[in-house]
């Protein structure tokens, strides 16, 4: 009796170890999903050595030495902004900042979205109305205006640009989520589990919830970008954190005195490219990701 | 269940680049510029790119729209082209030597630009309607306020009686309406927009909201018609669009361009690039420890700010010429008491004032003797033990206060003082400065030729009740040696003497460190001189075309003459460098490419799922 549930366990491990394996083969075999996945990781690599490939000191206004606007050269291979700031710095640490509030976000909306979207296909009758109505309200409402007001009126800071994102992007989740559940609770296995006893908790935690996880990582990797973009629309609107360096901010900065007009496009292309292929990355990944694990997508 | 096939995808995207290109292509060359002959006979096109609240004169209050006012209503008494008092609807006026009772003579030649004479009855009416009716005191009651009585002996006398002594002209600023068309309508209520009756050199003819305002010329203007048949505003939603629009001459006149767009378009062929002396102050202000009218305290502002040895130690920490080198590109002059340079009279130290500059060991110094320790972070403490930990709080829409604190923030490090950034919408910093919920944070105000209004401000009497209602206080503080410079100059009817009074109430606001002005800024403008010409200044030599205390700028414009406009016109169309357009270039091709990939990706996904 006691060694029955272990090897039970054991071999369940192992058949998610042999599909996390498959998952990888199949991943492997998508080109532009692994082209992603490789400049992702230099972007990661670059956002976690900023403090050591470039010095916060070498950015403070007062001890540099570079004039404003200075066009790229070796010193400063993106040259330099309004206040002799050397571009590329910025870009780098802007890196941190917009890599940080895209996971973070998506990790709130992710939470929200997968708790909400499991209570709505477990939960029948007027929990799941009323459940659906506030998914559907967070759907139809404009989530930048959302962002926008909840970034104005909550104290200012990272943070609050972080939920302000992560609260109002997770309705679509929560409806993928759903269906899934839906599904999954009509399988056999679940009706067993019932019919042994297992209550609501049980059936959501042990059955439910591992089943729908790979469908919300594919969709956390397509969230990020959303949120990549939606920081920067926030920073770029002056709702951000203005302490901290990030593209959005950059390209604020860089509308607001003019540097399009004047010619510094080492000033504005640089942000506006580097979100770009941020985006991009996260979006060949998760498309990637999203065809290997996506059930409906699979078996083409 | 098809996919796309790929080939066609391909050849999409190559199409899709080969346009992008070609459209920046055209971009670049399609400069068209009408030639100077077609220039007589065509309005002055202005970019407006601020708000407007309304053109009715008893209720504007944004500067673009009391700019524009200035064209259509003359006050009894103007400001000239240097900011002196010279007739407006008066020819002359004088004071009683107690200064109690002010007359005024309108003499008969003046006509609204309907052809309607005007006379001292429009005028009583005018001041009266403010006086009676409060819902037309939003703009001007603060002029009015000190008028006991304003009688017309005659049509072409007016006659003021004051409460109390004044020194500054009670006829200046008040925008004099035409009673004939006023008085049929309510003021309160009227738009005057549309076809109006003015006294000064144009007059509104129509506005379209969000988009433009026509003025035309009023023929009956007694300094003589101007040159140009009128004005026109377009409007720009920002600055960068209206500099396209002045390089491809959609415009003729820009004003408040940023140091970065007033170079690019310095030595531009037919474009006059001209930095005018601003009158606006800059400056950062200290939470002295805000009270309100009765004495209690107001806000949340650090309760150690209240010792004027801290607050000095901070200007003193405070670089004015880097700020003003990095930040405004050296387009200023360096900050001294409120009175910027445009008014040479007022401006400057009071003698014996003495100027904080900048020396880092100094404010140190000063704070080791005050006795702040730094703390083990290097942060120095109060005498409670808290941190010296301030905020700073700036508008988002004005990116020279980012760019400020970004200085700011370091050099107040070095001193052991923390500072915490936050910018905001100026809706906020207008709220929180009003009910003193700041430490530090950044302020300005344009100011008028005649100082009393500034100074009345920083009285006793201005700080507002406990909700931030009723008078308005620059900084909430309170000194009783400035409130009888105050009224001293108030009642100084003696020129030289009330501008050493105002002087000293200056330097006495000056040395209380509530309120250090950084700079005063230029006002970048450029102008189409290959089609207009003329235009006058104020102050003439230093100062602004736009956004006078008057309509010289605008008024005196004149189209260039043909033979002179053809060799100006037809130069090289301004442009980016090269490598700009190469950079933009590359980046419509990556997006572009970008596009065309996402678009067909989820078309394919789309099929997939089908």
């Amino acid at each position: 009796m006691g060694s029955a549930p272990r090897s039970g366990r054991a071999a369940v491990a192992a058949q998610r170890r042999a599909r996390a394996a498959e998952v990888w083969r199949e991943f492997a075999a998508t080109r532009s999903g692994l082209v992603g996945l490789v400049l992702l990781a230099a972007v990661f690599a670059v956002a976690l050595l900023a403090p050591v490939l470039v010095p916060l000191e070498t950015l403070d206004v007062t001890r540099l030495t570079a004039a404003s606007n200075e066009p790229p050269s070796a010193a400063h291979l993106l040259g330099t902004d309004p206040s002799g700031r050397d571009v590329l710095g910025m870009l780098v640490w802007g890196a941190r900042v917009s890599l940080l509030v895209g996971f973070a976000a998506t990790a709130v909306s992710m939470v929200i979205g997968t708790l909400v979207g499991m209570a709505a296909g477990h939960f029948t009758g007027l929990t799941q109305a009323v459940i659906m109505r506030v998914v559907d309200f967070f759907l139809v409402v404009p989530s930048l205006v959302l962002a926008i007001v909840l970034s104005s009126v909550l104290s200012r800071g990272l943070w609050t640009i972080v939920i302000a994102i992560g609260v109002t992007s997770w309705a679509s989740t929560a409806r993928v989520v759903r269906s899934q559940t839906l599904s999954i609770e009509a399988r056999p296995y679940i009706e067993r589990a019932r019919a042994l006893g297992g209550g609501d908790g049980h059936i959501l935690g042990r059955h439910v919830l591992p089943a729908v996880l790979p469908l919300v990582l594919a969709n956390t990797t397509l969230t990020v970008g959303s949120a990549v973009i939606a920081e920067s629309t926030l920073s770029f609107l002056g709702l951000g954190d203005p302490t901290q360096f990030s593209w959005g901010s950059m390209l604020k900065s860089a509308l607001d005195t003019g540097a399009a007009t004047a010619g510094f496009w080492w000033f504005v292309l640089p942000p506006g490219l580097a979100i770009v292929v941020v985006v991009l990355c996260f979006t060949l990944v998760g498309r990637a990701l999203e065809s290997v694990l996506n059930p409906t997508l699979r078996g083409r | 269940m098809s996919r796309t096939p790929s080939t066609p995808r391909w050849r999409r995207a190559a199409a899709v680049c080969v346009a992008a290109l070609l459209s920046v292509g055209t971009l670049s060359l399609g400069t068209a510029r009408p030639s100077a002959a077609e220039v007589a006979g065509e309005n002055v096109k202005v970019a407006l790119t601020s708000d407007i609240d309304t053109f009715n004169p008893f209720l504007a209050i944004l500067a673009t729209s009391t700019g524009i006012l200035r064209f259509q209503y003359e006050p009894l008494v103007a400001w000239g082209t240097d900011n002196e008092p010279v007739p407006g609807l008066a020819s002359e006026w004088s004071a009683t030597p107690d200064a109690t009772t002010w007359t005024f003579t309108i003499p008969e030649d003046r006509l609204w630009s309907d052809g309607q004479p005007i006379t001292a009855e429009d005028v009583v009416w005018t001041f009266e309607q403010i006086q009676q009716n409060e819902a037309l005191q939003a703009a001007n009651g603060g002029l009015v306020e000190n008028v006991e009585a304003i009688t017309a002996p005659d049509p072409q006398t007016v006659e003021i009686q004051l409460a109390s002594p004044q020194a500054s002209n009670p006829g200046a600023e008040v925008p004099v309406v035409p009673k004939h068309v006023w008085q049929d309508v309510d003021p309160a209520e009227y738009a005057n927009d549309t076809d109006t009756v003015g006294s000064g050199p144009f007059t509104i003819a129509s506005y379209t909201s969000g988009q433009s305002v026509e003025l035309k010329a009023n023929p009956h203007f007694w300094r003589g018609a101007p040159k140009v048949p009128g004005l026109t505003y377009v409007v720009y939603r920002n600055t960068d669009a209206a500099v396209q629009g002045l390089r491809t001459g959609e415009i003729d006149v820009l004003s408040g361009l940023t140091p970065a767009q007033f170079q690019s378009l310095e030595g531009q062929p037919g474009i006059t690039t001209s930095s005018g002396a601003g009158r606006r102050y800059t400056a950062m202000a200290i939470n002295p420890g805000a009270l309100d009218k009765d004495g209690n305290p107001l806000g949340d502002g650090h309760p150690a700010l209240q010792d004027p040895v801290l607050r000095t130690a901070i200007f003193t920490a405070i670089d004015k010429n880097q700020l003003l080198e990095t930040v405004l590109q050296g387009l200023g002059e360096p900050g001294k008491t409120e009175m910027p340079t445009v008014y040479p009279m007022y401006h400057g130290f009071a003698p014996g004032t003495e100027e904080v500059t900048f020396d880092p060991a100094a404010a140190n110094a000063m704070l080791d003797e005050a006795g702040y320790e730094r703390g083990p972070d290097g942060i120095r403490l109060d005498e409670d033990g808290e941190p010296l930990r301030f905020r700073l709080m700036g508008r988002n829409s004005d990116p020279t206060h980012q760019q400020m604190a970004d200085f700011i923030q370091p050099w107040l490090a070095d001193i052991g003082i923390d500072v915490e950034v936050s910018m905001v919408t100026p809706n906020q910093v207008n709220d929180d400065s009003t009910l003193g919920r700041y430490d530090l944070y950044f302020t300005g105000w344009g100011i008028g030729p005649d100082p009393d209004f500034q100074l009345s401000i920083n009285t006793c009497a201005s700080r507002p009740a406990a909700d931030g209602s009723g008078a308005t206080s620059e900084n909430n503080w309170c000194s009783p040696e400035f409130d009888e410079l105050y009224a001293a100059q108030h009642a100084e009817l003696d020129p030289q003497r009330r501008a050493e009074l105002v002087k000293e109430a200056f330097s006495v606001l000056y040395e209380a460190s509530v309120n250090n002005p950084i700079w005063y800024a230029d006002t970048l403008e450029a102008y189409r001189s290959d089609r207009f010409t003329g235009f006058t200044k104020q102050p003439e030599e230093t100062g602004v075309i736009t956004g006078q205390n008057g309509y010289w700028g605008l008024y005196t414009a004149e189209p260039v003459a043909t033979a002179e406009g053809g060799a100006a016109a037809g130069g090289e169309p301004g442009g980016l460098p090269a490598g700009a357009w190469v950079g933009i270039a590359a980046a419509v091709v990556v997006v572009g490419a970008l596009a065309v990939y996402l678009v067909s990706r989820r078309r394919g996904a789309a099929d997939e799922r089908e």
